[in-house]
């Protein structure tokens, strides 16, 4: 078994790796090249996460940016209390929000789409945002797959999709989703099901049989 | 479990999220029941649909803009604090030498500036000693007050009174507690003496009478007084006589006994309650030099004139309580 090897953030070098605390430490003590380090160890969660909030390529970068750049400032706050990556998942989840809510704001004053998502109470939401057929253009744009669920994604509101995005793209546990949106576990649940039933009717209607 | 019920809970069902009791209840529904059998599987293809979605790579450059900004943020803050509060260490030893530095030139200065400041304050007595003695003299035309003086003449003045003080500084450091007395009025004594030189007539009205009645130049006696500062102090008997030679009397007597006439003056200003300073031989005769109370000198000079002839007298008048320094000259006619 691989004990690993002392690195210079005093701590064992496991499996060639080093635990985020111990980069997290040497940040904290003005060590950017340990903060370097933790860049490169999450950013690619970072960016995939604020890519299926946003959607868009372009923003997700600049959230991603954001999010390791407003880290690096409240670094001294962050206690070890949880892990780092939920600390950076949170800022992503926050930070996303506003960049889909400048985005939203944005497309509205362009014009009035009768593909917005509709901003409704839990429950309304999934079945009257499914209700929204994609046009046929929207069929012919839809390559693969991979896109239309993208698209599926999108359609959602915002409080649906975080959850969604976190539980089947990040994989995080019910209670961990509860405690970084600080929500009741049922709802957790409500909202991911009513998410995961709007995906599938999308879905089924983009590219027809699952 | 109702249908309802079964298709809300089928999603967490599928994440193995609900009790034992739930999971058993579902399990029974869905044995018997196809169109939740149905959803749950389209719900598991929507998961795995949403699960196949590929993990995007970030743009390349992210790393490094990200850490760009990261070092400009860590830059600015890191000057902030350095300049304000961060280099305590390094800040507060350097405040607490240059605190010393400056307690330590302060002092030096001190120590330099404070005979200057003491010097400052003479001229001030001076002037006050002046017109004291202006006021005790009500025949003199009104005095030129001090300070009406040109600034240039009340600079000067002020720096020859510095130059006495130091040099009676000088004079009277290893000097003995007598001279205390004379310390204490040093400044205005020097004031005096050099009272002539700036001054206009009206202020040596008291002080120039009497040189010019003793026939001595007041330069003279400035200089001469000037360069022997030991008058001032307990100097010894040839100071003492120097000093006389410039206010002496002077008597010449002939006699036909030049010995036993200067035996007999000798005596006679011992009995005067003179003393004699000094006995000189010369030409035709003996030069006694004797200091005679002014109360006795005009008996002194009638036993003289009974011992033999006076010839060559000159006795300037001085005070009453004055000793009278006198040259007393005995030579004899061939």
């Amino acid at each position: 078994m691989d004990r690993g090897t002392n690195n210079k953030f005093g701590l064992s070098n496991i499996s060639g790796t080093v635990k985020d605390t111990g980069l997290v430490s040497a940040a904290q003590a003005g060590d950017l090249e340990a903060f370097e380090q933790l860049v490169r160890r999450h950013q690619t969660k970072v960016f995939n996460l604020a890519l299926r909030m946003t959607g868009r390529y372009e923003d997700a970068g600049d959230v991603t940016q954001e999010v390791f750049i407003s880290a690096f400032r409240h670094l001294g706050t962050f206690r070890g209390k949880s892990k780092f990556a939920t600390w950076l998942t949170s800022i992503a989840v926050n930070l996303s929000r506003n960049r889909l809510a400048q985005i939203n704001r944005r497309a509205a004053q362009e014009k009035v789409s009768l593909d917005d998502p509709l901003q409704t109470e839990d429950g309304a939401v999934p079945r009257e945002v499914v209700s929204n057929e994609p046009s046929a253009q929207e069929r012919l744009e839809l390559k693969n797959a991979q896109q239309a669920v993208q698209d599926c994604i999108n359609r959602l509101p915002t409080k649906f999709r975080e959850v969604l995005v976190l539980r089947d793209l990040q994989e995080l546990a019910y209670d961990e989703i509860s405690d970084l949106l600080k929500l009741q576990e049922g709802t957790v649940k409500s909202r991911l099901f009513r998410a995961r039933v709007a995906v599938k009717l999308c879905l089924k209607r983009v590219i027809g049989e699952l | 479990m109702n249908h309802d019920d079964m298709q809300e809970k089928l999603s967490a069902y599928m994440d193995d999220a609900v009790s034992t009791q739930e999971r058993s209840a579902m399990e029974d529904h869905l044995a018997g029941c196809a169109e939740c059998r149905k959803a749950l599987e389209e719900l598991r293809k929507t998961v795995a649909q949403l699960k196949n979605l590929e993990q995007v790579e970030p743009p390349t450059w992210l790393t490094q803009k990200i850490m760009a900004q990261v070092r400009s943020k860590a830059e600015s803050r890191k000057s902030i604090w350095q300049k304000l509060f961060f280099p305590l260490h390094v800040k507060l030893p350097l405040e607490a030498v240059t605190a010393l530095f400056c307690v330590v030139i302060g002092y030096y200065v001190y120590q330099s500036v404070e005979p200057t400041m003491k010097l400052a304050e003479a001229p001030v007595q001076n002037q006050r000693s002046m017109v004291v003695r202006q006021e005790s003299a009500p025949a003199a035309p009104p005095p030129a007050q001090p300070a009406s003086l040109p600034a240039k003449e009340q600079q000067s003045l002020t720096a020859e009174v510095r130059e006495d003080v130091k040099d009676e500084m000088k004079v009277k450091a290893p000097a003995a507690k007598a001279e205390g007395k004379q310390r204490a009025r040093g400044p205005a004594v020097g004031y005096r003496e050099k009272e002539p030189v700036p001054a206009p007539p009206a202020h040596t009205a008291e002080t120039t009478a009497p040189r010019k009645a003793m026939g001595l130049a007041e330069g003279e006696r400035d200089v001469k007084a000037r360069s022997r500062p030991g008058t001032k102090a307990a100097a010894g008997l040839a100071d003492t006589l120097a000093m006389t030679d410039a206010v002496v009397s002077r008597v010449t007597v002939v006699v036909t006994n030049i010995e036993k006439a200067s035996a007999e003056i000798r005596d006679k200003i011992g009995h005067s309650g003179g003393t004699v300073l000094k006995t000189d031989r010369v030409t035709n005769g003996f030069a006694i030099e004797a200091t005679i109370p002014q109360a006795r000198m005009e008996a002194f000079i009638d036993y003289l004139n009974k011992l033999g002839t006076i010839r060559d007298k000159n006795l300037p008048r001085v005070r009453a309580d004055t000793p009278v320094s006198v040259r007393i000259t005995i030579t004899f006619e061939p």
